[in-house]
């Protein structure tokens, strides 16, 4: 069979030793967690978006550790999809390759724990009419070799709030990201 | 009353010669080895005889058969008995026994699946029965074939959550093609079980989970053969009440015996007085062949109908469009099977689970399990 298993994030860690024992037994079972990072909260409709739920839930439901987590499983490929198209092209890719993870999140990241691609664009939006500086946001937070990385990500155990508050809080917002790249280009 | 064939007393006796040629050979090569689990072995000789050479159905020159019956062995440590087995049906060479646990052997200290005859790799403790309730579930309602999959578990992994969500997991879903056999030794690696020999408590235990469960006397030959061959209409879990160390007197129900080898000089002397139990008899045993139900399999090409439909500023979830990719995948596949934790209207696999209802399995919150 080829075999989807889905739950919250979070709840992966807690069967990580059958993880690690499905890679020593060559599985091809396929796992997906949703709602990653701090944005897991009650369902806000907005334009039929399920827009960020928001952080309410606290941090018993917030998965950080997930990527390290499954990236430490050898013959482990990870998704990580930021949209509807790369999410089902992720479910079709995963479905025929070796023991793969993906990840849903309401506000996806594109690397790094925490970081969202949302809040990256929103910052792109703000640094664009600074000029030329746009790019340079997606690159700052990607792996570029020539690029300084700034790595922007939650440390310490995070906490119920607004998912704009707690990304604030922990200093992963477009504001933090647009300040890190003033900064980086500043020296 | 299910009709039951006794075995006959030549069948009983050669049931216990391999039992005892099973022990001679984990001493063997655990000794040789100088590391391993002899005394674990022994507890289980009479249970893995009786499984694979009068019990199970299967092709021993074909482990990999897919109407085989399926053998999962939970308390991987005991690695050496299920290799010897193995030598016993002729797939393993007798000799090759003797490599346990060397760099180029295949047979590694604990089973992993480059050994044809083993499906999950096994050591971390409690996890074997939940893989066994996978394949049983999947014999019984994807597959729909007559397999039965046995698991043998020890006592001391029996303290495990895993375990026994996957106990609940098999009676909700009425695995009747599911064996779980509990080698109760009564010791653990540094400490006696908690419940040591009262099987009695581990009867009401599995009772209370559903289960159909017997008592049994691990080292008779005859009461195994006849509490595995009764169907029935409830997953069973026979408890059968060993001794750890059973054949290695200085051993035999004593503490500090766990994952010792047998030394050398007192090996020699064990294994000649084993060999001195061997009653000669006539009669060769052939594990029966399977039944020919299943039908082939491929896994490959797994490919969606059409490619996303989206447009550019359309504003979706990614879990629900992960739902509704799932959904759509399984349209077109039926080897696309979903499982979820009871968050499925979260997770949006409920989109799979309303299209494909026959292919989804709810396995509550049981992460581990599932």
């Amino acid at each position: 069979m080829v075999a989807f298993a889905s739950t919250f994030a979070a709840f992966f860690s807690r069967a990580y030793d059958q993880i690690r024992m499905g890679a020593i037994s060559q599985s091809n079972v396929n796992l997906v967690g949703s709602h990653c990072g701090v944005s897991i909260g009650k369902l806000v409709a907005e334009n039929g978006y399920y827009k960020g739920c928001n952080g309410e839930d606290g941090p018993s439901q917030m998965a950080l550790e997930d990527l390290a987590m499954f990236r430490a499983i050898p013959t482990c490929t990870v998704f990580y999809p930021s949209d509807a198209v790369s999410t089902e092209r992720a479910v079709e890719l995963s479905a025929n390759t070796k023991v793969v993870r993906q990840s849903d999140s309401d506000v996806v990241t594109v690397i790094g724990a925490g970081v969202t691609l949302h809040e990256a664009l929103a910052a792109y939006d703000m640094l664009k009419s600074e000029g030329g500086l746009g790019e340079a946001v997606l690159s700052a937070m990607g792996g570029e070799p020539g690029i300084v990385v700034t790595r922007l990500a939650v440390t310490g155990v995070p906490r119920s709030g607004k998912p704009q508050e707690l990304l604030d809080m922990f200093g992963i917002s477009a504001k933090h990201i647009a300040n890190a790249v003033r900064q980086t280009f500043a020296n | 009353m299910e009709d039951y064939h006794k075995p006959d007393q030549q069948t009983v006796q050669a049931l216990r010669n391999i039992a005892t040629r099973l022990r001679i050979n984990s001493i063997k090569a655990t000794t040789a080895a100088g590391s391993g689990h002899p005394t674990s072995c022994c507890s289980v000789a009479e249970i893995m005889s009786v499984l694979f050479f009068h019990t199970m159905k299967y092709r021993p020159e074909d482990p990999r058969n897919p109407n085989n019956d399926r053998f999962i062995l939970s308390k991987g440590h005991a690695a050496p008995v299920l290799y010897a087995v193995w030598a016993e049906v002729g797939y393993l060479k007798e000799n090759e026994l003797l490599n346990l646990r060397k760099v180029d052997s295949i047979l590694e200290g604990h089973p992993v699946p480059k050994q044809q005859f083993v499906d999950v790799a096994t050591g971390s403790l409690g996890q074997g029965l939940g893989a066994a309730c996978g394949m049983a579930y999947t014999g019984k309602y994807f597959d729909k074939a007559s397999y039965r999959v046995f698991c043998l578990l020890g006592d001391g992994e029996l303290s495990e959550g895993a375990v026994w969500e996957a106990m609940a997991f098999a009676s909700f879903y009425q695995l009747d093609n599911l064996v779980a056999i509990l080698d109760i030794n009564r010791l653990g690696q540094s400490d006696p079980t908690p419940l040591q020999h009262h099987v009695e408590k581990y009867q009401r235990r599995c009772e209370a989970f559903g289960w159909h469960s017997i008592i049994v006397d691990g080292h008779s030959v005859e009461e195994l053969c006849k509490v595995l061959s009764q169907p029935r209409h409830q997953p069973l879990a026979i408890i059968a009440k060993t001794i750890k160390g059973k054949g290695i007197p200085a051993a035999e129900d004593k503490m500090g015996w766990h994952g010792k080898p047998v030394p050398k000089d007192m090996s020699d002397v064990v294994i000649r007085e084993l060999q001195s139990r061997t009653i000669s008899c006539n009669k060769r045993l052939y594990p029966a062949l399977p039944n020919e139900d299943t039908s082939s399999v491929s896994l490959r090409n797994i490919r969606m109908p059409s490619a996303p439909n989206y447009k550019p500023g359309d504003k979706i979830a990614t879990r629900k469009a992960y739902g509704m990719a799932l959904a759509k995948l399984g349209r077109y596949n039926e080897r696309v099977v979903v499982l979820d934790g009871d968050t499925k209207n979260s997770t949006f696999s409920e989109l799979f689970k309303n299209e494909h209802p026959n292919h989804y399995v709810e396995c509550y919150i049981a992460e581990q399990n599932m």
